[in-house]
C-alpha cells in the first residue's frame, strides 16, 4: 500500500503546488527557527565529555574570611587559593587531580622572519590530559617527575605546532617562551570542548590554550593568571610569596573520583582539611565546599543562561503557528477534495485506507518540510555566527541536531496531519456524489 | 453591518476559522513578549556610557623578557602616541571599559570594617585619563600629573586621590555631597577629589556598572595597555599609525588586541545583539507566516463558496458588499483570536517572570499588538477578498 | 416591462468563436408570464444572464421597465438586479451557512432598510410559501421543494417588479414541480411578470407565451418542430 500512498500522494502535491510550496515553507521556516536556536542552547547545554562526566569532580572551598556581606551556605567561590591547590596535590587523594590556571607568554620563535607571538598556557599538572581524554598527535604529556619538581617543559596545541614547526613532530625541540626555553614532550591533536567545562570561570566558549606548562613552575618563575582572581577582604600583599600565601582565590582544581566510594572517601578528606586549617586559623566561615561534576557544574554556572531558554521557548511557539497554519492549508486541501474523497468511499475505500493514504501525503510534505528547514537552520545559524561576529564550535550543527530536525518536523506535520486525514474519513461518501 | 449572520455562518464552518483565531493568539503572544525583550536589549545596548565612545581605541603591549623596563617604556609610549597628529589624548590603564575584564574593589565610607563594602570598577589611568575617556566632570578637579602613583609588581597601596561616578557617589554617600569625602578600599583611605556625571565601567551585564572609581597611576603587571582618543572621524585612519610608531619604538614587546571601545562594547553585547537579532527574525517569520495564513484561509473561504458569491451577487450585492463581507468575517476571526490572545500574552509573561530572569511587561505592547495584529489580518484578507469580489454574478445560473 | 433590440452576444476563446445570441429581439409586457424554452446550446443561459443584468452583452439595446440598462456601471446593475429582479435558480442557491431567515434576508441587506421592515418583510415572504414553521431551520434539512420555497420566497421579499426563473422545477420530483409553479403562478397573479427559461414544454405550456430559442434566435414553434422532424429523419438515415 505504501508505494501507491506516496504516488498518490506525489501527484496530490504536484495537483496545488502552490498549497503544497506554502505547507512545505510553513514548515520549513518553522523547523528552521527552532532547529537554529535549538541548537544553540543544545551545544551550550550540552556535555562535552558525557562518558566521563560523573567522575570528574570540580572543587570548591569557601575561604574567604567573615565579611559583612558574608551569609552563611553562600556559593562558595569558583576557583581555591595556591595554598589549597598545593596541599590538595600534595595529599594525592583523588584517581588523578590538575591544579590549573591560565597565563600568557610571549613566543618567540627560532626563525627569525616569524615575528613573536603572545601564547595562552594552561598550567597544571600531567593528570589534565588523562584526566580529560586529551588526544595526542606526537609525543605525550610530561612524566611525573616535571610535576614533581619544575622542569621547563611543554605541550603544544596542533595549532601553535603548524606555526611554529610547520607541522612536524617536534618532540624533543624547544620553544622559547617569554626568556626562557622550554623543551615540547608532546603535541595534541585537535582537541576543542565546547563549552570549555574545565575552565567556565574565565569563558565557557573560548578556545583550548595554545600551550601547556607544568604547574611546578608557579613558583620558581612566578607565573602570573591571566585570568579570574578573586581577593576578599583586605589582604596586604607585598611580594609574589605573599599573593601565593593570600587567600585570594584564582586557580581552578578538578579531581577525578571513580566511584562512589573513592568519593565519599574524598569527601571525608575535604571535611576533614577544612577542619585542620580551622584549627591553623583559616577557614572563618563555616565549612562550605561543593564537589560538581561536569554537569552539575555546568548547570551551576548556567552556561545555557536564561536568554537562550526564552528564545527556544519563543521559536517553538513560532513553530506551533506554523504548523496550525499547516493544519488549516491541510484541511482545507482535503475538504477541497471531498467529492474525490467520496467517490473512493464509494469504490470501497475503508476509513482505514483514507487515512493511511493523507497521512502519508502529509508526512512526505513534513519530511520535505524538514529538509528545507534543515537548510533554513544552516542559514540561520551562519547568520548567528555573523551577528555574534565570532566562528564559534557552538553554532554548529552536529548530526544528533540534523536528525532531530527531521524526527520534528515527521512528528510535528503527523500532529497536524492526522485530524485532517482523520476527518476525510468521518466525511459521509454519499453527500458529495450528489450533484449540487 | 452583517455580523450576526456572518458570525452565525463562520460558527457553522467553525474548524478552519478556529485554527486561524488560535494562530493569531500564539501569534500576538509571541509578538507582544518578543518586541518587548527585543526593544529592551535595544535600550540596554543603546545606554549612554558618559565616554566618546566611538573615538577611542585601545592597544596592549607585551613585553618580552624580564628585564624591560616597563615604567619608562610606557612614559616613552605615551609620549610617541601622543605626538601624532589627530591624538587628542593618550592613557594608560589597568583594564578598559565596557571591555568585560576589569578590577572590582570593594569601598566603604568609613574606615569601619563591620560595614558592608560597595564594590566598584577600579581603574589606574595617567592624568590625560578623562580627557581620553571623554567623560564629564561633573564636581571637582582633574588629577594632577604630581599625584601619579606607580605601583609595583608586589605592592598593594592605591593613590591618595580618586575620582569617582555620580552613581558611586550615590551609594557611598546618600545623604551627603561626596566631593572631598574619604573612601576606604581597606585601611588608607582616598580622598574623593572630583565626581563624574557618568561612565560605565567593564561589566556591562553588571547592575553596577556606573560604579566607576578612578585614580592616578600606572600598575606595574608585566602587560600594558594604552587608552587612545582621537579627533571625530580620525580613529580608523590613526590606529594603523599609532600601531606603527609604537613598534618602530620598540621591537621587545609584542602589541596585540587593537580594537576600537565600540569592538569591546559590541563584544560584551553579543547575547544580548543575538537574542534581539534572532527575536526580530522569528517575529518578522511570523508575520509573514500569520499573514499568509489569513490569506490561505480567506482564499479557502471564497474558493468554497463561489457559488455562493455569484449568488448574493446576482441578488443584488455590489462588490464592495462582496469584499466588506469577507473583511468582516475576518475581522471577526481576527478580533476572536486577539480576545484569546490578550490572555496567552499576559499567561506568557508570567511564566517567563517566573521561570527565567525576565520582566514584567509594559502594558503599552498590548495595544500595538492589538493593531498591529488587525491591519494584517485586513491587509492579509484584502487580496482574496477582492478576489471574491471579481466573482462574476453569471456563477450563479451555473449548474455546476 | 422587459425589451430587449438586436441583442447579440458571442464568446470568443482562442480557437473559437460561439454566437450565443445573434440580434435576439424581445418585448415582454407587464404583468405578462412568458416561458423560454429551447435545446441546450441554444442560448437560454445566456439569455437568462442577460435579462438578469448578470452579463454583459455585445450590441444591442436593453430596456427593463422604462429604464435603459444597456449600458450600466456594476454598481448600478447591482442595484437593478436587487431592487426590480427576483431570481428564482434552479439549484435553489441557498446559502448552507445560513438559516431560513437570514437567507432570505440576504438580498434585503443590500438596501438600506430598518431591521424591523426586513423582518416583516422576511416573516411575510415565508409565510406566503408555508414555511414559518421552519424559518430557523437551515437548507440542508429542508427537502428540495421546500428549498426551492426558500428561494421562491427569497425573491419575493425584496418585492421584485420582475420575476426570472431558471429551469425552477429542474430539480423536482413532479409533485414539487407542481407546487412551485403553482406558486409562480400566484406571483404572476398579483401583477408581477414572471420570465420563466425551461425546457420543459409541458411547463412551458402553463405561461401566456413561449418563446422557442435556436442557435441564439427566436424561431417559430412550427418551424422548431419541422427542424426537430427533419433531425430525427436524418439520425434514421445515417444508422
Amino acid at each position: 500500500m505504501l508505494p501507491y500512498n506516496l504516488r498518490l500522494a506525489w501527484h496530490s502535491i504536484r495537483r496545488n503546488p502552490i498549497l503544497s510550496a506554502l505547507m512545505v515553507a510553513a514548515i520549513g521556516v518553522g523547523i528552521g527557527a527552532c532547529m537554529t536556536t535549538l541548537t544553540v542552547y543544545y551545544m551550550a547545554a550540552k556535555n562535552p565529555i558525557p562518558h566521563r562526566s560523573d567522575r570528574l569532580f570540580h572543587v570548591q572551598m569557601d575561604n574567604y574570611p567573615i565579611t559583612p556581606s558574608y551569609e552563611p551556605g553562600n556559593e562558595p567561590p569558583d576557583q581555591i587559593s595556591y595554598t589549597e591547590a598545593t596541599n590538595l596535590l600534595r595529599a594525592n587523594q583523588g584517581y588523578r587531580q590538575a591544579a590549573m590556571f591560565k597565563a600568557a607568554f610571549p613566543l618567540q620563535p627560532k626563525d627569525p622572519d616569524i615575528r613573536p607571538f603572545l601564547v595562552l598556557s594552561r598550567v597544571t599538572g600531567n593528570d589534565f590530559f588523562s584526566m580529560f581524554d586529551v588526544p595526542f598527535l606526537f609525543g605525550g604529556p610530561w612524566d611525573d617527575s616535571a610535576d614533581q619538581s619544575p622542569a621547563q617543559v611543554v605541550v603544544l596545541s596542533r595549532s601553535t605546532n603548524d606555526q611554529v614547526f610547520g607541522g612536524e613532530n617536534s618532540v624533543g625541540r624547544e620553544v622559547r617562551l617569554g626568556d626562557r626555553d622550554f623543551r615540547v614532550v608532546g603535541v595534541i591533536d585537535d582537541w576543542a570542548p565546547s563549552p570549555k567545562f574545565y575552565d567556565l570561570t574565565n569563558g565557557a566558549f573560548l578556545d583550548v590554550e595554545d600551550t601547556f606548562v607544568p604547574f611546578s613552575l608557579v613558583e620558581p618563575l612566578e607565573l602570573d593568571t591571566s585570568g579570574n582572581t578573586n581577593c576578599s577582604g583586605n589582604q596586604q600583599i607585598n611580594s609574589y610569596a605573599e599573593f601565593l600565601a593570600s587567600e585570594c582565590t584564582w586557580i581552578t582544581y578538578w579531581v577525578e573520583l571513580p566511584d562512589r566510594a573513592a568519593q565519599e572517601d574524598f569527601r571525608t578528606f575535604i571535611e576533614n582539611y577544612i577542619t585542620e586549617q580551622k584549627a591553623l586559623g583559616r577557614f572563618e566561615r563555616a565549612p562550605n565546599y561543593r564537589l560538581r561534576t561536569v554537569g552539575e557544574w555546568l548547570e551551576a554556572e548556567e552556561v545555557a543562561d536564561d536568554h537562550i531558554k526564552v528564545v527556544v521557548w519563543l521559536s517553538f511557539l513560532f513553530l506551533l503557528v506554523c504548523l496550525l497554519n499547516t493544519v488549516g492549508l491541510i484541511l482545507a486541501k482535503f475538504i477541497g477534495r471531498a467529492p474525490q474523497i467520496a467517490l473512493r468511499r464509494a469504490l470501497g475505500a475503508s476509513r482505514a485506507t483514507l487515512f493511511w493514504q493523507h497521512l502519508t501525503e502529509v508526512l512526505l510534505i513534513g519530511a520535505v518540510g524538514g529538509l528545507v528547514g534543515l537548510g533554513l537552520a544552516q542559514l540561520g545559524l551562519v547568520g548567528i555566527r555573523k551577528v555574534m561576529g565570532e566562528d564559534l564550535a557552538i553554532f554548529r550543527m552536529d548530526w544528533t541536531m540534523a536528525g532531530t530536525a527531521v524526527l520534528i518536523a515527521l512528528m510535528a506535520s503527523a500532529v497536524a496531519g492526522a485530524y485532517p486525514a482523520f476527518r476525510v474519513g468521518r466525511m459521509a461518501p454519499a453527500s458529495f456524489l450528489k450533484t449540487q | 453591518m452583517e455580523i450576526r449572520p456572518i458570525l452565525s455562518a463562520l460558527m457553522r464552518n467553525h474548524l478552519g476559522a478556529a485554527l486561524v483565531a488560535l494562530q493569531i493568539a500564539v501569534t500576538m503572544a509571541i509578538l507582544c513578549n518578543g518586541a518587548f525583550i527585543v526593544y529592551q536589549r535595544i535600550e540596554t545596548m543603546t545606554r549612554d556610557t558618559g565616554m566618546d565612545v566611538a573615538n577611542i581605541f585601545t592597544i596592549d603591549s607585551q613585553p618580552i623578557g624580564s628585564e624591560y623596563d616597563e615604567e619608562s617604556a610606557t612614559w616613552r609610549d605615551l609620549e610617541v602616541i601622543r605626538s601624532i597628529p589627530g591624538v587628542v589624548a593618550a592613557t594608560t590603564t589597568n583594564s578598559y571599559p565596557l571591555s568585560g575584564g576589569g578590577w572590582g574593589e570593594g569601598l566603604r565610607p568609613s574606615p569601619d570594617r563591620e560595614q558592608a563594602s560597595i564594590t566598584a570598577n577600579l581603574y589606574f589611568m595617567d592624568e590625560q585619563g578623562l580627557e581620553t575617556l571623554g567623560v564629564e566632570l561633573a564636581k571637582g578637579r582633574d588629577f594632577d600629573p604630581t599625584e601619579l602613583y606607580i605601583r609595583g609588581r608586589n605592592d598593594s597601596k592605591l593613590p591618595q586621590v580618586g575620582i569617582i561616578t555620580q552613581a558611586l557617589a550615590d551609594e557611598l554617600f546618600p545623604d551627603d555631597d561626596a566631593l572631598g569625602k574619604l573612601i576606604y578600599p581597606g585601611e588608607d583611605p582616598v580622598e574623593v577629589v572630583g565626581i563624574l556625571r557618568k561612565m560605565q565601567g567593564s561589566w556591562l551585564g553588571w547592575s553596577g556598572v556606573e560604579r566607576v572609581f578612578l585614580v592616578p597611576g600606572l600598575l606595574l603587571d608585566g602587560y600594558v595597555r594604552y587608552m587612545i582618543r582621537t579627533e571625530p572621524g580620525k580613529r580608523d585612519e590613526l590606529m594603523p599609525l599609532v600601531e606603527e610608531a609604537l613598534a618602530q619604538a620598540d621591537s621587545q614587546r609584542i602589541l596585540r588586541r587593537m580594537r576600537t571601545l565600540e569592538e569591546y562594547r559590541a563584544n560584551s553585547y553579543n547575547s544580548d545583539r543575538t537574542m534581539a537579532v534572532v527575536l526580530s527574525t522569528v517575529m518578522g517569520l511570523l508575520i509573514i507566516v500569520t499573514g499568509l495564513g489569513i490569506v490561505g484561509l480567506v482564499s479557502f473561504l471564497v474558493n468554497q463558496r463561489t457559488k455562493q458569491i455569484g449568488t448574493r451577487r446576482a441578488l443584488g450585492a455590489q462588490r464592495f458588499h462582496v469584499v466588506r463581507y469577507f473583511l468582516v468575517e475576518n475581522w471577526l476571526i481576527t478580533s476572536i483570536g486577539l480576545t484569546l490572545g490578550l490572555a496567552m500574552t499576559v499567561g506568557l509573561n508570567y511564566w517567563m517572570v517566573h521561570s527565567f530572569d525576565m520582566e514584567r511587561l509594559d502594558w503599552i505592547y498590548i495595544p500595538i499588538g492589538l493593531v498591529l495584529i488587525w491591519t494584517l489580518g485586513i491587509g492579509s484578507a484584502l487580496g482574496p477578498a477582492r478576489r471574491a469580489s471579481r466573482v462574476p454574478p453569471a456563477v450563479a445560473t451555473r449548474t455546476v | 416591462m422587459l425589451e430587449m433590440q438586436d441583442i447579440s452576444k458571442v464568446y470568443r476563446t482562442r480557437l473559437i468563436e460561439t454566437h450565443a445570441l445573434r440580434d435576439f429581439s424581445l418585448q415582454v409586457a407587464e404583468g405578462e408570464f412568458v416561458a423560454v424554452t429551447g435545446p441546450s446550446g441554444s442560448g437560454k443561459t445566456t439569455f437568462l444572464n442577460i435579462a438578469g443584468l448578470l452579463e454583459d452583452f455585445d450590441s444591442g439595446r436593453y430596456i427593463l421597465d422604462g429604464q435603459d440598462v444597456t449600458r450600466l456601471s456594476d454598481k448600478k446593475r447591482s442595484k437593478v438586479r436587487n431592487e426590480k429582479i427576483g431570481f428564482i435558480f434552479q439549484s435553489f442557491n441557498l446559502i448552507p451557512d445560513l438559516n431560513i431567515f437570514d437567507n432570505v434576508d440576504v438580498p434585503l441587506r443590500y438596501r438600506d432598510m430598518s431591521a424591523a421592515e426586513r423582518k416583516e418583510r422576511i416573516e411575510a415572504a415565508v409565510e406566503t410559501v408555508g414555511l414559518s414553521s421552519r424559518i430557523k431551520h437551515y437548507p440542508s434539512e429542508l427537502s428540495g421543494g421546500q428549498q426551492q420555497r426558500v428561494a421562491i420566497a427569497r425573491a419575493l421579499a425584496g418585492s421584485p417588479r420582475f420575476v426570472l426563473a431558471d429551469e425552477p422545477t429542474g430539480n423536482l420530483d413532479s409533485l414539487m414541480a407542481r407546487q412551485v409553479l403553482e406558486m409562480l403562478e400566484q406571483i404572476n397573479d398579483q401583477g408581477v411578470t414572471v420570465v420563466m427559461v425551461t425546457h420543459d414544454p409541458e411547463l412551458a405550456r402553463r405561461a401566456h407565451r413561449n418563446i422557442h430559442l435556436l442557435d441564439g434566435q427566436v424561431s417559430d414553434l412550427e418551424e422548431v418542430s419541422q427542424l426537430a422532424g427533419s433531425e430525427q429523419e436524418a439520425r434514421h438515415v445515417a444508422v
